[in-house]
């Protein structure tokens, strides 16, 4: 770490820099509709194992990663194993780039449609063809687009401190109060009880069935953002002192908790709303479909519904630009640690960040490209992870790096286990999963080929493309950051 | 709602809701001392 570096100013900055890290849109638009749709209650058991099996010490290795080695991902893993494994590190922190191209579109549809909720714009509008219009018919996105890139540098460029700290000390408290909110306001509506039966009832049958433990440990692994590098930035501005196993703890649980109450809010309302075959609709429109289509013909149809779709849409523009602003920090700390100065690495990050997220702001179908390919990409960031904390030796960095003199709640031998086993098991399974899930059933007939939206050859052949660069220029960049060869 | 369905949300919510309070406390009690 440069002596310019900034520091976190409290423990308590740090928790909710990593809790608005965490609490992201995949919280409110993806959960509820996954829960339902695998088994309910049985779904939420499986959910619950994957905050051990998979985020929670993930987590913690990010943040010993970060603390240890005062750089990125694109440095910290060349350090700690040695210059010729830096692209490990590169591919994660690279991976999580390509996120935040199109996260930053996504932040700026949530804002866009909590603008329009204010002003009245989206009042008495047919939600589809708003939708359809919003999206393929003007240039709205681009411009939300640039906005929550502006805005998300704009916080960066302030710092560690009076940026991220500050922005996320009003953020995430206001964030779980408007989801609590939502939350009471479907509990209160007549019929939501049946939108918690939905969510809640067992079916027992279903915990036999590997869909749904794939599905939960998916959703785990996007939604806490372990294995993403985000954590691992934030790491590197903690403090000597400051110990990092209970934070780890608290954002797994805060995250699964902000899930909990978007589940309620939404499968209440859904089901509050709708009648059983339209709300199995609502919930099987896709993410979007659900939250940008479905919702607000529902939001139009409740007493004060108005105004709780501001709320809700208010929720998810602080919980996408919470999340995007953690990855234009991991952006910016690659710049960094390449050498550039931060205050050219922010402004250099936000142009380069519009200009690659346009494709997806103009074309919906490049959205979805990514979306797919980034997002399993996570699972291989996961387990780059895993395989370099392996080759350091496990059980050596939960005792050298997690369990410090200043770490006051060590962790035992479990991180171990996790880590050096299941992880790696857990990533074959799923990418088993949704590679047969791409040639069984999105693209049947074109799951090889690399220019379909949902192939396996668009995965393989863009994961390829990195690697290969990364290994290109591994010994430059490992040089760069200061990696050496051991 | 069935039982088991009443029985699941409290087991749920007050472990995932019960932990996170929990763990707060413990974190807002240790920046305290």
């Amino acid at each position: 770490m440069s002596q310019h570096d900034e520091q976190f100013a409290t423990r308590w900055g740090i928790l909710l820099a990593a809790l608005g890290m965490a609490v992201g849109t995949g919280n409110i638009w993806r959960f509820p509709r996954v829960a339902a749709a695998n088994g309910g209650g049985a779904f939420l058991i499986a959910w619950l194992v994957f905050i051990v099996a998979w985020s929670t010490p993930l987590v913690m290795a990010e943040f010993a990663l970060g603390k240890h080695t005062r750089r990125g991902p694109a440095g910290a893993i060349g350090h700690l194993i040695g210059a010729r494994h830096n692209w490990l590190g590169g591919f994660v922190g690279l991976c999580t780039c390509f996120i935040m191209f199109y996260y930053s579109v996504v932040t700026g549809w949530c804002m866009k449609y909590f603008v329009a909720t204010i002003t009245g714009g989206l009042h008495g509008a047919d939600a589809q063809g708003y939708w359809n219009h919003f999206t393929s018919a003007s240039a709205e996105p681009v411009v939300y687009h640039f906005l929550a890139m502006a805005i998300g540098c704009w916080i960066i460029s302030r710092g560690v401190v009076k940026g991220i700290e500050r922005t996320n000390r009003i953020m995430v408290p206001v964030l779980f109060a408007l989801l609590a909110v939502a939350a009471l306001r479907a509990l209160t509506l007549p019929g939501a009880i049946r939108g918690l039966g939905f969510l809640f009832t067992p079916e027992w049958g279903q915990l036999l069935s590997h869909k749904v433990w794939i599905e939960a440990l998916s959703q785990s692994a996007w939604s806490v953002g372990a294995g993403w590098g985000l954590v691992m930035t934030y790491g590197v501005y903690l403090k000597k002192k400051d110990d990092f196993v209970l934070t780890s703890y608290t954002t797994a649980f805060g995250d699964y908790s902000a899930s909990l109450l978007a589940g309620i809010a939404v499968m209440c309302t859904v089901f509050a709303v709708l009648p059983e075959v339209d709300a199995r609709a609502a919930l099987g429109a896709g993410n979007e479909g659900l939250t940008f289509i479905w919702l607000p013909r529902l939001f139009e149809q409740i007493p004060a519904g108005r105004l709780f779709m501001g709320f809700f849409f208010l929720a998810l523009s602080f919980a996408a630009m919470s999340s995007l602003i953690a990855m234009i920090e991991l952006a910016t700390r690659m710049g960094v640690d390449l050498g550039i100065a931060r205050r050219h690495a922010v402004p250099l990050v936000g142009v380069l960040g519009f200009l690659l997220g346009l494709p997806s702001a103009w074309k919906l179908s490049v959205f979805q490209n990514q979306d797919w390919v980034w997002g399993l990409g996570l699972m291989v960031s996961g387990l780059f992870i895993a395989v370099a904390l392996a080759i350091f030796g496990t059980d050596r960095f939960r005792r050298e790096l997690v369990n410090t003199e200043d770490e006051p709640h060590p962790v035992g031998t479990w991180f171990t286990f996790v880590l050096r086993y299941v992880v790696p098991l857990e990533f074959l399974a799923l990418m088993i999963w949704w590679f047969y899930q791409s040639a069984a059933n999105y693209d049947r007939e074109g799951w090889w080929n690399p220019l379909r939206i949902y192939s396996v050859g668009t995965t393989v052949v863009q994961w390829g493309l990195m690697i290969a660069a990364l290994l290109l220029v591994n010994r430059w960049w490992a040089a760069r950051v200061g990696a050496k060869e051991r | 709602m069935p039982v088991s369905g009443w029985i699941m949300m409290v087991v749920v919510l007050g472990g995932v809701w019960g932990g996170f309070a929990f763990l707060l406390a413990k974190s807002v009690r240790r920046r305290e001392r």
